[in-house]
């Protein structure tokens, strides 16, 4: 004799499918959150690396003034 | 210059006079055999001044109850109608819980990392914060030895 199947019955399950909805909803505007967060980053690394170059530029600048001051007959 | 403007000449002819205007002396003389509507006669004959009077009932049968088509004419309906309940195989029905606490397991786990990326951005503000403090003494210093090599 087949097994014959088993039901579970749900009651209010078009309340689970509008709670679902807005789970979605949520998770839509999070991926967007995510993605300008990601684009901030990206900027804020950017900016960084630029700090990075100038403060490379910085040092060579006062090593020179230093080393000027220091040992004037190289120079 | 006489000739323009001399005196006028009297005419030896008498003008005819005017006679006394009535207002039918303007209206186009009526040809014989043709009526004419007073404007009196076409408000009486639109009802203008009367009161409105009901429209006169009309002997209908009763309105036909909307025919219901058949199942067979309905469009294809979702496959699930609202406030009814719903059943599910039990198996799907324990996927279904599984998911879900995975899903809240998930969840979780993204609040974690919510409060480590808060963290790090406080880390990282204050980082922000000792570079600007940094930057302003070198660059005070700087001056400084800007003003004492230029005064020398």
């Amino acid at each position: 004799m087949d097994r014959m199947p088993v039901f579970v019955k749900v009651d209010e399950y078009d309340q689970v499918l509008s709670l679902l909805k807005t789970v979605r909803n949520k998770l839509d505007e999070a991926r967007e959150t995510l993605s300008k967060i990601h684009d901030l980053k990206n900027d804020e690394d950017h900016q960084l690396e630029l700090w990075q170059n100038s403060l490379s530029e910085v040092e060579k600048k006062v090593d020179f003034i230093n080393h000027s001051l220091t040992e004037p007959q190289n120079y | 210059m006489g000739w323009l403007f001399g005196r006028k000449k009297k005419p030896k002819v008498p003008l005819p006079e005017g006679t006394p205007m009535d207002e039918k002396s303007l209206q186009m003389p009526r040809r014989p055999g043709s009526t004419v509507i007073e404007p009196q006669k076409v408000k009486e004959a639109a009802g203008v001044g009367k009161a409105p009077s009901p429209p006169p009932k009309k002997e209908q049968a009763a309105p036909e109850a909307p025919t219901v088509p058949s199942a067979a004419e309905l469009p294809s309906q979702p496959m699930y109608v609202p406030s009814q309940p719903l059943y599910v195989k039990v198996d799907v029905y324990q996927r279904l819980l599984g998911e879900l606490d995975d899903l809240k397991g998930e969840i979780s786990h993204l609040s974690e990392y919510n409060v480590a990326l808060m963290n790090s951005e406080l880390k990282e503000e204050g980082n922000f914060d000792k570079l600007r403090r940094t930057m302003k003494v070198a660059h005070d210093r700087m001056a400084q030895v800007d003003k004492v090599i230029f005064k020398g």
